[in-house]
């Protein structure tokens, strides 16, 4: 049989320090037995702890002990148990948890000021698509406060100009709502603003991706466009109507039925047309044979037959203008027989232009007449005229600016419905087993999820406060307020503006009042051009379905209108002097729309009166000669209108002429060769007398001369 | 969890101050009655991982609580409620709910208030009746456990027989 193993025996003084330690029998009982719960532990110290040799009474393990490894493990054991007793609290970790949240403390206060400036870089930067710089940022957080200084926004169109540069930014916040997830914004303070100051560096950004948006008109702008457009043929056909009575194309329209002369030119040159015909080809054929006969006389009638001797020659000549004068008569005897024949025809136009003649003078006396009527200018068609041309400027301008107003009432409508009353809660809310419970508020809780309580912004140019700027104003119940003044360019712009999206309230989404001096107005429609410096006030209304209604007043001075060039001249130079005498006008203004109505707009202006005596006076000063230019663009009329007859009447005539003068012409040649007929004759004779003188005596001669 | 219960059931068997198994016990049963959504909760939890207490006991408590805390919630509620609204404090509260972070608390919400009031109300009876039971079993349960042939066949099995080496080397 193998014997048992012996376990291996350890001394005492290897024993952790607590047990080496002696210690009083109170010491002994607080420091070691008070920690034993297991009463074996408990027996076993009691059993190793033996009262020491001196007086003191003190009690230890005495050192020579010896103990098996086992109890000596379980001795070790029973003393880090006894260890592990003390203290409540382990410093240790909770020392190293509380410098890491320092730690962390510290990393905020260090950086919260480059972590804010960049995301407010950041975010302008993609909001205006151009460089932000700013110089400092300082958050505090328990202070609930946040400035910014030297904010300067770079233009996106013009990057070495800023589009607008404010100096300090105070923005004073609630951090106990913040917490809760909501901004409430209690002070917001904007002063330095200003507008357009140059940059030392560029601002472009590198280039992004940009998605265009196609803009599509809306149903206000189309219609608005339509509107503008119907005014505008309205102001023209205003402006035709006025000067009407005065058109001479007008007046003849009107005396159409009663006109001789266009009825009398068209039977007339119907006949005179039927004429010509016949004698058209005669000036032509009688021209030739003149032509022929006059070449043949020419050289007959341009030969000095005096210094001639020939006899022979003489005697040919003679013989050939004989048969020239003989030719020339029975041609002149043609001409002549034609135009015996032409002269009724002659006659027969003649009378038919007379006719023409007193037909077109009638005519005339009867426009005359009906101007005549006219004694002075009328004023009914123009009582409107101004306003009517305005019509179509405020339409257009309706439907420039109604987009912006449009987008005005889109972002009022986001932000009311973003409160959290108005979401829809498209979360998929996770199934809890515990009940919600029920939030407990000791103020009502009038903070909604964003809202500026108070904002003020100033520079030298403008001041902005605004006031309940809200995504609940139910939950705050009280519209939000927006105040503001611009003075630019010698103009001054004050807007007062309420946006009430409370939904018990029935007020509209928007209601503004506006005022505004110096403000450069230009309107260019061709009826009507307008550059004028006016003071403008007025309110607009508006809701979030589109609908809107405006009401204002424009005071306008140093007012030039003008217009462009139409027809007819004179009346056109009278209304732009009647435009030209207006300095001042005073418009007001109503205009409304919504889905149903349409759009309604009314103008009335008091130039309106004034322009119409003022022309009326121009209109009546002119009258007499405006009358004589029209009697005379009549005529001119009406000398068109009888132009074809005339052109016949006239061809006809210059064929009677002609012929005349072509028989004239024959008439003139014969005549010369009749005179070189005799010039011959006389040659031939007096040559003969030479030569009788020289071949025959005197005595001859004498008998001669006595027979002769 | 099966060190949590090793850990409980060593402290059980060794000279673990009871006070610290007591403690933990009611400070398991305070956290597992407090809803987990709201700031005073996590606080709670961590500051009491530096607080010495049994954590094994901590964690188990807190889990077995958090098992029937959703039954109690009416409960909760009808007491934070309750709580909450006591006339003399509730400027107190206003004046708490008007200081940065302790929203986060959520301590004005019915159940939280609730269920801490309720914990607290229960934590010196639970700490006592720990006291007790770890009392009755180290002087009692445990010795009379030991001399059972089934606890002794238990000890043999290969996953008791691995908690006991575990508790063992610890």
């Amino acid at each position: 049989m193998k014997p048992a193993k012996q376990e291996k025996q350890i001394p005492a003084s290897k024993l952790p320090g607590l047990f080496k330690k002696s210690y009083t029998q109170k010491n002994f009982e607080k420091k070691i037995l008070n920690h034993l719960y297991i009463d074996a532990d408990r027996q076993l110290i009691l059993s190793l702890f033996q009262s020491g040799t001196d007086a003191s009474g003190t009690v230890c393990i005495p050192p020579d002990t010896v103990l098996p490894k086992s109890e000596f493990k379980h001795l070790r054991l029973i003393a880090s148990q006894i260890k592990r007793q003390k203290g409540r609290f382990n410093l240790i970790p909770l020392a190293a948890v509380i410098i890491f949240i320092a730690g962390i403390g510290i990393t905020v206060t260090l950086f919260k000021n480059t972590f804010v400036r960049r995301a407010i870089i950041s975010g302008m930067e993609n909001a205006f698509g151009a460089k932000t710089d700013i110089a400092s940022v300082q958050v505090q957080i328990f202070g609930s406060s946040l400035q910014i200084h030297g904010l300067q926004q770079a233009d996106k169109n013009k990057p070495m100009t800023n589009l607008f540069q404010i100096d300090n930014i105070t923005v004073d916040f609630n951090l106990t709502e913040l917490l809760r997830g909501k901004f409430d914004a209690q002070d917001i303070g904007v002063t330095g603003v200003a507008l357009g100051t140059p940059r030392k560096t560029s601002g472009t950004l590198p280039a992004r991706k940009t998605v265009k948006k196609t803009q599509q008109d809306n149903a206000f702008v189309t219609l608005a466009k339509e509107k503008a457009g119907t005014a505008l043929d309205n102001a023209k056909a205003s402006l035709v109507s006025t000067f009407n009575q005065y058109n001479p194309q007008t007046v003849l329209s009107g005396l159409q039925s009663r006109l001789k002369s266009p009825q009398a030119a068209q039977d007339i040159q119907t006949k005179v047309a039927a004429m010509i015909p016949a004698w058209k080809d005669k000036p032509a054929e009688f021209e030739t044979s003149i032509q022929t006969f006059t070449g043949d006389a020419q050289d007959l009638i341009n030969t000095d037959w005096s210094r001639i001797s020939d006899a022979a020659t003489l005697t040919a000549a003679l013989e050939k203008t004989q048969k020239a004068i003989n030719e020339g008569k029975e041609l002149k005897t043609k001409t002549e027989q034609t135009l015996a024949q032409l002269k009724a025809d002659t006659a027969t136009v003649k009378s038919l232009s007379s006719e023409l003649e007193s037909a077109v003078k009638s005519d005339k006396a009867l426009a005359q007449a009906e101007l005549d009527k006219i004694k002075s200018f009328s004023i009914d068609g123009t009582k409107k005229l101004i306003s009517t041309s305005l019509d179509s400027a405020a339409y257009s301008a309706l439907g420039k600016y109604y987009p912006y107003l449009q987008q005005a009432l889109v972002y009022a409508e986001k932000l009311k419905n973003s409160s959290s009353s108005a979401k829809t809660d498209k979360k998929t809310v996770k199934t809890s087993r515990r009940l919600k419970g029920r939030m407990v508020y000791y103020k009502a809780d009038r903070v909604p999820s964003f809202l500026i309580e108070k904002a003020e912004a100033s520079s030298t140019a403008f001041s902005i406060d605004a006031k309940e700027i809200s995504n609940d104003p139910d939950l705050r119940g009280s519209p939000a307020y927006l105040n503001g003044k611009l003075f630019l360019d010698s103009h001054n712009h004050t807007v007062k503006a309420v946006i009430d999206g409370r939904s018990s309230s029935k007020a509209p989404l928007l209601t503004a009042v506006y005022s505004g001096s110096n403000y450069s107005i230009a309107a260019d429609i061709p009826v009507l051009s307008m550059n004028a410096d006016a003071d403008i006030s007025g309110t607009i209304t508006a809701d979030t379905d589109g609908s809107f209604a405006v009401k204002g007043t424009m005071d306008m001075k140093t007012l030039q209108l003008t217009a462009d060039d139409f027809e007819p001249q004179f009346a056109c130079t009278i209304y732009k002097k009647a435009l030209s005498s207006l300095k001042t006008m005073k418009i007001d203004a109503s205009a409304a729309y919504s889905r149903n109505t349409g759009i309604s707009l009314s103008l009335s202006a008091d130039a309106d009166k004034r322009f119409a005596e003022s022309l009326k006076a121009l209109m009546n000063a002119e009258l007499s000669s405006i009358k004589d230019s029209a009697q005379k663009e009549i005529s001119g009329l009406l000398a068109e209108k009888t132009a074809g007859a005339s052109e016949q009447i006239r061809t006809f005539l210059g064929l009677d002429s002609t012929i005349t003068c072509q028989t004239e012409a024959v008439d003139a040649i014969n005549r010369k060769l009749l005179a070189k007929q005799d010039e011959i004759k006389n040659q031939i004779q007096r040559e003969a007398s030479e030569k009788i003188k020289s071949t025959v005596p005197d005595s001859v001669k004498n008998v001669l001369k006595g027979l002769f | 969890m099966l060190s949590y219960i090793v850990k409980l059931l060593k402290s059980l068997n060794a000279n673990a101050d009871p006070g610290d198994i007591a403690h933990a016990v009611s400070l398991g049963m305070l956290l597992g009655f407090m809803p987990k959504n709201n700031i005073l909760w996590y606080i709670l939890f961590i500051f009491f991982l530096f607080v010495r207490i049994n954590k094994g006991a901590y964690f188990l408590m807190m889990l077995a609580a958090a098992c029937i805390a959703p039954l109690l919630d009416p409960l909760f509620d009808t007491i934070g409620y309750t709580v909450l609204t006591v006339q003399p404090l509730k400027g107190l509260y206003s004046r708490l709910l008007d200081i940065p972070f302790v929203g986060f608390t959520k301590f004005n919400n019915t159940i939280v208030a609730g269920s801490l009031v309720f914990g607290l109300i229960l934590y010196i009876p639970c700490y006592a009746a720990a006291r007790i039971f770890i009392r009755q079993w180290r002087t009692v349960i445990a010795p009379v456990w030991m001399k059972y042939r089934f606890i002794k066949f238990l000890y043999t099995l290969p996953l008791i027989s691995k908690i006991v080496r575990l508790m063992e080397e610890e």
